[in-house]
C-alpha cells in the first residue's frame, strides 16, 4: 500500500489548525479532492493528537450523502502513541512500539492507500525512515505567522512535483513524491 | 502608488536563503546554499525578465545590494540592472558608492520607502533581502509576492514570512515548470 501524506498547508508552510482558516477557501474541486482521495483509503494512520481530534468529531458527525462520516468512521484506523490508554473509536488499533516495523508491514501488505492526515510529529518519523510514497498539499493563500509546520527544523527532503492544480478560490494542489535515488 | 514587486525563490519549507550558490550567504552555519541550480528553466528567466520590463527601480536589503554590486559593478555592460534605480536600506553602510545609480536609505526606512512608493515611476522590485522584507510585510508595503517554489525542503535557513503577521492573499497566477519548480504569484487580499 501506499503512505501519502496529505495537508491543508499556507503559504508559510503552516498546517496545524486548518479547521480554523481553510473554511472560507473550501470549493466543490476541494470537496471532491478529499471525497476522492478517502473513498482510495484503505487504512488512516494517524499520531495520537490528530487522532484524538478526529475520534472526538466524527462518531457524532451528521451522514453525509457521499458516505464521507461513513468511510471515516467504518475504515480502520492505525494510531501511533505511547501514552494512549484506549483507541475507542471505530476500528481502531494503537501502534505502541516498533513503530518502523508495524507501519513497514502495513505498507508490505496490498490494497489502497494509507493516508495521514495532520499527524505533524507522526510525520517526522516517516520522513526519517524514507516511509512516505506521497505529499498533498493543498496550499492555501494565507500567511498565517503562527502555527504547527509541516516541515520543521531539520528535516530536509527532495521531492519531484507530480501534480500542479488550482482548486478555485486561490487554493492550489501540489502533489510530491520523494525523489529516491 | 507605485507598486513593490517582491520576487523570491523558495522551498517548500519556506526557505531563501542563499539560492544562487554556496558562498552567496552561510550565516547561521547555512551550508545548502545554490540549492536552486538543478531546477533552472528558461522560463524562470522569463518570468525575471516580465517582472523587470514594468519595473524601474530596486529596493535591497544590505547584504543582496552588495552580492549584486560585487557582481555587476565591474562589468557595466553586463549589468542587467543597468538603468534601474537602486535603493539599499542599511544602518551600516556609510556610502551606496559601490554600484552605480544606488542610493542609501539609512534611517527611518519604512517612511522613507513610503514615499518612494509615492513618487511617480515604474514598479519597485525587491528579492532576497530577508531581512527587509519582514519588515515590508510587518507594515503592509508589499503589493505582490513571486514565488518560485523549488520542491525541496532544506531544514534551516532565512524564511521570507515574518512570525506574528496574518496576511490574507489572493492568487494571480500558478504555472508549474517542467523541472519541478512552481511559480505563484500573489496579492494582499
Amino acid at each position: 500500500m501506499k503512505l501519502i501524506v496529505t495537508q491543508f498547508m499556507t503559504l508559510d508552510g503552516v498546517v496545524g489548525e486548518p479547521q480554523e482558516w481553510s473554511f472560507p477557501y473550501w470549493t466543490d474541486e476541494t470537496g471532491k479532492f478529499k471525497l476522492d482521495e478517502l473513498l482510495a483509503t484503505d487504512v488512516q494512520l494517524l499520531g495520537r493528537v490528530t487522532y484524538e481530534g478526529f475520534a472526538s468529531a466524527w462518531p457524532t458527525m451528521e451522514r453525509d450523502e457521499a458516505g464521507f462520516a461513513d468511510k471515516m468512521n467504518g475504515m480502520p484506523k492505525y494510531v501511533v502513541s505511547t501514552t494512549l490508554k484506549k483507541a475507542e473509536w471505530n476500528n481502531s488499533t494503537t501502534i505502541k512500539s516498533n513503530v518502523v516495523e508495524e507501519i513497514s508491514g502495513l505498507k508490505k501488505q496490498s490494497g489502497g492507500d494509507i493516508l495521514v492526515a495532520g499527524s505533524m510529529t507522526l510525520i517526522r518519523t516517516l520522513m526519517e525512515h524514507d516511509l512516505v510514497d506521497e505529499y498533498r498539499l493543498l496550499t492555501y493563500p494565507i500567511v498565517l505567522g503562527k502555527g504547527k509546520r509541516l516541515f520543521t527544523d531539520g528535516m530536509a527532503a527532495s521531492l519531484k512535483l507530480t501534480e500542479s492544480k488550482l482548486m478555485g478560490s486561490g487554493v492550489v494542489l501540489l502533489r510530491y513524491e520523494p525523489e529516491r535515488k | 502608488m507605485r507598486k513593490i514587486i517582491v520576487h523570491e525563490f523558495i522551498t517548500l519549507d519556506g526557505v531563501i536563503q542563499a539560492p544562487g550558490s554556496p558562498t552567496e550567504d552561510t550565516d547561521g552555519g547555512f551550508t545548502n546554499g545554490g540549492w536552486t541550480l538543478p531546477y533552472w528553466h528558461d522560463d524562470i528567466g522569463a518570468h525575471f525578465g516580465q517582472i523587470f520590463a514594468e519595473a524601474d527601480t530596486l529596493l535591497l536589503g544590505r547584504k543582496t545590494w552588495q552580492l549584486h554590486g560585487e557582481a555587476f559593478q565591474p562589468n557595466p555592460a553586463e549589468d542587467p540592472f543597468s538603468g534601474f534605480k537602486k535603493f539599499v536600506v542599511s544602518s551600516t553602510l556609510k556610502s551606496a558608492d559601490a554600484w552605480r545609480d544606488s542610493n542609501l536609505i539609512s534611517g527611518n526606512a519604512i517612511e522613507e520607502i513610503r514615499r518612494l512608493k509615492s513618487q511617480p515611476g515604474k514598479n519597485i522590485v525587491m528579492d532576497g533581502s530577508s531581512v527587509l522584507i519582514h519588515a515590508l510585510i510587518e507594515n503592509d508595503l508589499v503589493d505582490e509576492i513571486c514565488l518560485h517554489v523549488y520542491p525541496l525542503a532544506l531544514g534551516a535557513g532565512k524564511r521570507l514570512f515574518p512570525d506574528g503577521k496574518r496576511v490574507n492573499m489572493k492568487l494571480v497566477e500558478s504555472v508549474a515548470l517542467p523541472t519541478g519548480v512552481v511559480y505563484q504569484r500573489y496579492q494582499p487580499a
